[in-house]
């Protein structure tokens, strides 16, 4: 049931409408990964009781499925709507499959082997920006296989900021050196201030209690 | 903490060095150098206690595939040693066995931006263990300490690439060494093809010497006289598929793609009883030279 038609005067040019849904014509998405049954069941309510449903569902037309909103949608079915505002966009399957990679990728790490995730990774094939999103999904799977093994905290380190210094002679680089309380060397190319201990620690190593 | 399964150190004409076999020895742990019989004499003056020596049958030598036509006109490299070992390994009633090349230095462990190395060899057993979580990883080892950047973010491990110089390898399978060069890309990319996975280690990690810096080993018998190419036009030709040859800085390589890889998804084996969290298996950082190191050097 479409009540009114946004098509050009919107940014987002693959929202072609908005509108009222019948819960009865929706289709779910076979690409989204259920979690309805592992949600504890007063947690929708108890969470979004105070909302009230205004927050529209995600409907592709091409296809009818729900692209975003299943959450609005079970509370609006637990609460006996019958109709859920919601926002029409028009996507073929490979798009639609993307937004809901780029929208809910919980959704498809809880369900990584699922068929949501082998249709992306297909389609990353041909697309950076759904790549780079794969890569970073990636990332965060390996880590989640690392439970129960030793400590890995490994993030990029990056310098707040970085000045060059001259010096006109070793004595004033060694007074430099001197004044900061670090060691410099001709082989020095950069330090940090203060002192940090990364990279490669020859006066550490790890020992272990059952040796 | 030692590791569960065996090792194996294939070694030729580098029994002055002896870098992996010497830096286990520190770490304390118990592992087996594969020499050949003409060698066993120099070997047997130079190692340390945590090393016994294994002679290469040269059947192994004999029923090798160089995978190339030139016979026994050449060295056919480590290949026949390591399919020694992992005979032996199973004769031994292993389900996995560690190969490892006679070239690295040092070991690391890499957490919290730190590279620091390892004292001793609970390591090995924490990959071993991480390993056997899954029923389809049939090969890993730790990553080149000169690919880590440690300022750069990264993952513990990286699923489906090349294993290369220290390997973990599950025995049950059918496959077996071969080549003359790049074994272990050809072994990799053998084992990915079928849809097995592999795992390399960024949490653990080796520092070897060039290869062609020491002498011994293969430097003698391949580069010195032939450069890179045939090295890598050998792993080209038996994986076109995914590998190509690139000049770089004047010398020839191969590039190979394992895209196709990364889809050979990790399959936990079932009731596997994983705690969540972190389990650093006893491991502590202390300084080198400080009160706890040198008690716990004195110990060993």
């Amino acid at each position: 049931m479409l009540t009114s038609t946004l098509a050009d005067s919107n940014s987002l040019d693959r929202v072609i409408t908005e509108g009222e849904e019948t819960l009865d014509d929706l289709l779910a998405n076979p690409y989204n990964y259920d979690l309805f049954s592992r949600r504890p069941p007063d947690l929708l309510s108890n969470v979004l009781e105070g909302w009230g449903w205004r927050q529209r569902v995600i409907v592709n037309r091409q296809s009818g499925h729900i692209i975003d909103g299943c959450t609005y949608l079970e509370g609006a079915i637990a609460s006996d709507e019958k109709v859920i505002s919601a926002i029409y966009v028009d996507l073929d399957d490979a798009e639609e499959c993307a937004l809901i990679g780029a929208l809910d990728w919980l959704r498809i790490m809880v369900g990584r082997d699922g068929p949501t995730l082998a249709f992306l990774r297909q389609a990353g094939e041909s697309n950076e920006p759904l790549k780079g999103l794969l890569d970073a999904l990636d990332a965060i799977d390996l880590s989640m296989e690392w439970q129960g093994m030793p400590e890995f905290t490994q993030d990029k380190i990056n310098a707040w900021g970085a000045i060059r210094v001259n010096f006109l002679s070793a004595t004033d680089r060694d007074g430099f050196a001197a004044l900061i309380g670090q060691t410099i060397t001709d082989q020095t190319h950069s330090i940090w201030y203060p002192k940090r201990e990364i990279d490669h620690c020859t006066l550490n190593c790890y020992v272990s209690d059952e040796s | 903490m030692n590791p569960n399964f065996p090792i194996y150190i294939p070694s030729k004409g580098r029994w002055s060095t002896l870098l992996t076999s010497h830096r286990l020895h520190a770490m304390g742990v118990p592992h087996f150098i594969i020499v050949e019989e003409q060698e066993i004499h120099w070997y047997e003056a130079a190692k340390d206690n945590s090393a016994t020596l294994l002679v290469l049958d040269r059947r192994y030598q004999q029923e090798y595939d160089p995978c190339d036509e030139l016979g026994d006109s050449k060295s056919k490299g480590p290949g026949p040693a390591r399919n020694f070992a992992w005979d032996h390994s199973l004769a031994g009633g292993h389900s996995w066995h560690w190969v490892m090349d006679d070239n690295t230095r040092w070991f690391y462990r890499l957490n919290r931006n730190r590279l620091a190395s390892l004292a001793d060899g609970t390591a090995f057993r924490v990959m071993e263990e991480f390993c056997q979580r899954y029923e389809n990883v049939v090969m890993a080892g730790p990553n080149y300490l000169t690919f880590i950047r440690a300022r750069e973010r990264c993952a513990p491990f990286v699923a489906n690439t090349r294993i290369y110089s220290c390997n973990l390898i599950r025995n049950d399978l059918p496959y077996r060494w071969r080549g003359r060069y790049n074994e272990d890309t050809d072994l990799s990319l053998r084992m990915l093809k079928d849809g097995w996975c592999t795992i390399q280690f960024n949490a653990f990690l080796q520092d070897k010497e060039t290869t062609q810096r020491i002498p011994g080993g293969n430097t003698k018998e391949f580069y010195e006289a032939e450069g890179t190419l045939p090295k890598s036009q050998m792993i080209v030709d038996l994986h076109p598929d995914v590998a190509r040859l690139v000049e770089r800085w004047g010398r020839w390589h191969h590039y190979v793609d394992y895209g196709p890889f990364r889809y050979n998804r990790l399959r936990r084996k079932k009731h596997m009883d994983i705690k969540a969290g972190v389990d650093n298996y006893g491991m502590r950082l202390v300084t080198v030279g400080g009160k706890e190191a040198d008690e716990y050097l004195t110990s060993l």
